[in-house]
């Protein structure tokens, strides 16, 4: 469910970007209030455990396979406005040092599976648990509900942002990831009901965001009050950002549906390949005297051109990294 | 080092502890070591030892009366205190919480806002002190356990502390790294206690040893004397390992 | 090693690393898909810079391979989207291809580039040029300690499911997934009593709110020669692009 960069247009970027800052300021914010210096050890060692979780792989149905996302999770475990910060914290990670996710996408990511499926199911569950009685099997059906829901919602918003980008009709994108992460969601939902009644049964004092008529630690009302106010600043910039920037924004030729309206790609891309640069000035022999013919051969220019400016690289650079440097880069 | 020969490294009077949950933890404990002595707080798995050692720079705090280097454990005095008394922790995982060796063994000076040029000795000299120069580097999670066990001592020795607390230190260690950690604890000159179940540990690195027993403290004396005292050990869930002996009781 | 010590590895300030991979990355995205040679062009700045810090190729394909989900989710859509109308005819096949083809090329960029500007991934400077962005410090330190402790959490639930696996138990169902959550469950609780002990040890040595930082944040000229030619070389390229129509 991570968006890639290139997936969402610039305007829809920066709206996401701006609504999620917002969301993500005040949950900090609030998680420094609330939890003083123990915040970064209790909040960290939780996001590791949602990190860790989220290489989980889970059966669903017929041989399928999901994976964990934990937004809801963590909000359960260490309260809203800090699960909003645990997933954030994930979604960053992801983003700079694995390269999974997008950075231009980064808002979109984290609105996605902090807030629409964190925070969100977060406020059913505390809707739902003053109405229903207050017993360990309601609890974890609306918990298990509640993050079945999550990846629902959370897939719900990555196919509308990516139809509004253009980049996969509404219509088709829409229905599929619903369809796929309602299966999807059944593993999410039995997964966190096992997590949660573990530690309901043990240590239900640890779950910060338990009791179900979930009381928030109170606040001083002043700091509420400005919070609110930065909140609806941002959601009301957010939201002029979508209206008026995206459809000026699509109505340029970087919407990636008006260019497949209009342009016929194949001739003008190709000639002016073949116009610049005189290393792709050759057709590629298996294909013949067509257009494919000479993209692969411009393809195929690029990928010899990018090894040799590695290589230029490699001999410019360091000789060898010193030892123990090489910290992040993926070593699972 | 300075250090006021009157005062008590530690002095603890009458302390009794519950957890939140209302398991009794210490019961009505008396200890006083003086500056510079060793000490072995022995005892069975549960018997309080790991709660009263965290009461010793105040992150738990019990009823009755805990000064440690003079300080007593309240509020206004954590900070300096916490500066004063290096705690290693039993599992170094649970210590070493930063993402690089170096980085981490820096951690306690920084917080003590030492001068850059002093972090940076301080660094260097425990690290080298621990045979870890080399891999300053290098993230904790590509330490060997050994390793990860000097790391935390490293860590703890950059803040020279007056009060050494140290929890299980011979834990998951191979022999070879256990008589290296006793040398070590000897060259020391702060005050010294261990906290651990493994008895012949406590005979290398301690004179004098207090036996904990269901958070009361049931005995205190010379190691020697202690240890050799078989009944007094079983009683109190002790005991030394198939071959070992325990050494002739004095006098 | 480098002779003074007390020189961060990396000579480069992160938020340098951050500004060029995040102008990189706009600018990228921002470039009308009228051509391929824009796109062929841009992928030649993260080269010499995965030359110039070797990053391994295995890293990069496995990164590159994070893109497979979401490009198959669109390509199957839009696909479908395709069939459904199929009165459009022979261009639109070759405008999807073109769409998907661009779709691939920015995102693929995107993770080259990633690969490329964030160095060796020291986390800490990472964490120290967020906060001098301004991104909030109580976000970049649990950025800190989730990456600390990722990887040992996840040996621990290796070692959960090897226990559970040596009693017969293989994940294969829907009720399976409870027992795995129970496993995962129980790992939790671990967690949240290590978080404990964490900020036992942490208050021990004098934690109070935030992390100290190593090396304080300053411009250097290789930041410059590093910043140059990572936003001119996109930059000019994004124009020429513009006006080569």
């Amino acid at each position: 469910m991570h968006i890639p960069d290139g997936f969402l247009t610039l305007p829809v970027a920066a709206a996401t970007g701006v609504a999620a800052a917002t969301a993500v300021g005040y949950a900090a914010r609030r998680a420094g209030r609330e939890m003083g210096e123990s915040a970064v050890p209790v909040l960290g060692v939780s996001a590791a455990f949602i990190f860790a979780a989220q290489m989980l792989n889970f059966p669903v149905l017929a041989g399928t396979s999901g994976h964990f996302v934990g937004g809801l999770l963590a909000c359960l475990v260490v309260g809203p406005w800090n699960g909003v910060v645990v997933m954030t914290a994930i979604v960053l990670l992801q983003a700079l040092l694995m390269g999974d996710g997008g950075l231009t996408a980064l808002g979109a990511n984290v609105l996605n599976m902090a807030v629409v499926g964190g925070l969100l199911p977060w406020l059913l569950v505390r809707a739902l648990g003053g109405s229903v009685r207050h017993t360990r099997t309601s609890y974890l059906a609306v918990a298990g509900v509640a993050a079945w829901l999550a990846v629902v919602l959370a897939s719900a918003a990555c196919a509308v942002e990516l139809a509004v980008s253009g980049t996969a009709p509404v219509g088709a994108v829409l229905p599929a990831m619903v369809l796929v992460h309602s299966v999807i969601g059944i593993g999410e939902g039995l997964l966190t009901v096992g997590i949660i009644g573990v530690l309901l049964s043990s240590r239900p004092e640890l779950l910060r965001g338990y009791p179900p008529p979930l009381s928030l630690s109170p606040s001083p009302a002043g700091f509420r009050k400005r919070a609110w106010g930065v909140a609806v600043t941002g959601l009301v910039v957010a939201v002029l950002l979508a209206v008026f920037v995206a459809p000026w924004a699509s109505s340029q030729p970087d919407g990636l549906e008006r260019v497949a309206e209009t342009q016929a790609f194949t001739d003008r891309a190709t000639d002016q390949v073949a116009a610049q640069t005189p290393l792709f000035d050759y057709q590629f022999p298996l294909l013949g005297d067509t257009p494919w013919s000479t993209s692969a051969a411009g393809a195929m220019g690029t990928v010899v051109l990018f090894g040799l400016v590695v290589l230029l690289g490699r001999a410019l650079g360091r000789r060898a990294s010193p030892d123990g440097a090489e910290i992040g880069h993926d070593g699972t | 080092m300075t250090r006021a020969p009157a005062v008590p490294a530690v002095d603890i009077s009458h302390l009794s502890f519950r957890y939140p949950d209302g398991t009794p933890a210490l019961d009505d404990i008396c200890l006083t070591i003086q500056p510079g002595e060793s000490v072995a707080l022995l005892g069975p798995n549960g018997a309080g030892k790991t709660t009263l050692a965290l009461h010793l720079n105040g992150l738990l705090r019990g009823q009755g009366r805990v000064a440690v280097l003079g300080l007593q454990t309240v509020p206004a005095n954590l900070g300096a205190l916490r500066q004063r008394v290096g705690l290693v922790f039993q599992d170094p995982d649970d210590q070493l919480f930063m993402n690089t060796l170096g980085d981490d063994v820096a951690f306690g000076p920084r917080n003590m806002g030492l001068e850059p040029e002093e972090v940076e000795r301080r660094v260097a000299e425990s690290l080298e002190l621990l045979g870890l120069d080399r891999l300053r580097n290098r993230p904790p999670h590509r330490l060997s356990y050994g390793q990860k066990r000097r790391a935390t001592l490293a860590g703890v020795l950059a803040m020279k502390p007056d009060l050494l607390v140290l929890d299980e230190p011979s834990g998951n260690l191979d022999p070879v790294g256990r008589r290296r950690l006793a040398e070590l604890l000897a060259q020391l000159d702060c005050t010294l206690l261990v906290v651990t179940h493994d008895l012949p540990y406590a005979l290398q690195t301690c004179r004098r040893a207090v036996i904990l027993n269901g958070g009361r403290a049931v005995a205190d004396g010379p190691t020697t004397r202690i240890l050799a005292d078989r009944h007094l050990l079983e009683a109190n869930g002790l005991e030394w390992p198939f071959g070992f002996t325990p050494p002739a009781p004095p006098g | 090693m480098d002779g003074d010590r007390r020189l961060p590895a990396d000579p480069l300030d992160p938020r340098a690393r951050l500004i060029a991979l995040l102008g990189f990355v706009v600018v990228v995205v921002a470039t009308p898909p009228r051509a391929a040679w824009p796109f062929l062009a841009y992928a030649l700045v993260p080269a010499f810079f995965i030359g110039y810090e070797r990053v391994s190729p295995r890293a990069l394909a496995r990164r590159l391979l994070f893109l497979g989900p979401l490009l198959l989710t669109v390509v199957g859509t839009r696909l479908l989207w395709f069939l459904l109308q199929h009165d459009s005819g022979q261009p639109t096949l070759q405008n999807e291809v073109w769409l998907l083809a661009v779709l691939g090329m920015r995102s693929g960029l995107a993770v080259l580039a990633v690969a490329a500007f964030m160095g060796h991934g020291d986390i800490n400077r990472l964490a120290q040029g967020l906060r001098g962005l301004g991104v909030p410090a109580i976000l970049t330190g649990v950025m800190e300690q989730a990456y600390r402790y990722w990887r040992l959490l996840w040996r621990e639930l290796g070692l959960l499911r090897d226990a559970a696996g040596a009693r017969g138990f293989r994940p294969r169902h829907l009720g399976d997934t409870v027992t795995l959550g129970r496993l995962t469950g129980s790992l939790l609780l671990r967690s949240l009593q290590r978080a404990e002990r964490v900020h036992h040890a942490m208050l021990g040595r004098g934690f109070a709110g935030t992390f100290p930082t190593s090396h304080p944040l300053r411009w250097s000229r290789y930041d410059a020669l590093f910043l140059l030619p990572a936003l001119i070389l996109p930059a000019a390229i994004c124009a020429a692009s513009h006006l080569v129509e």
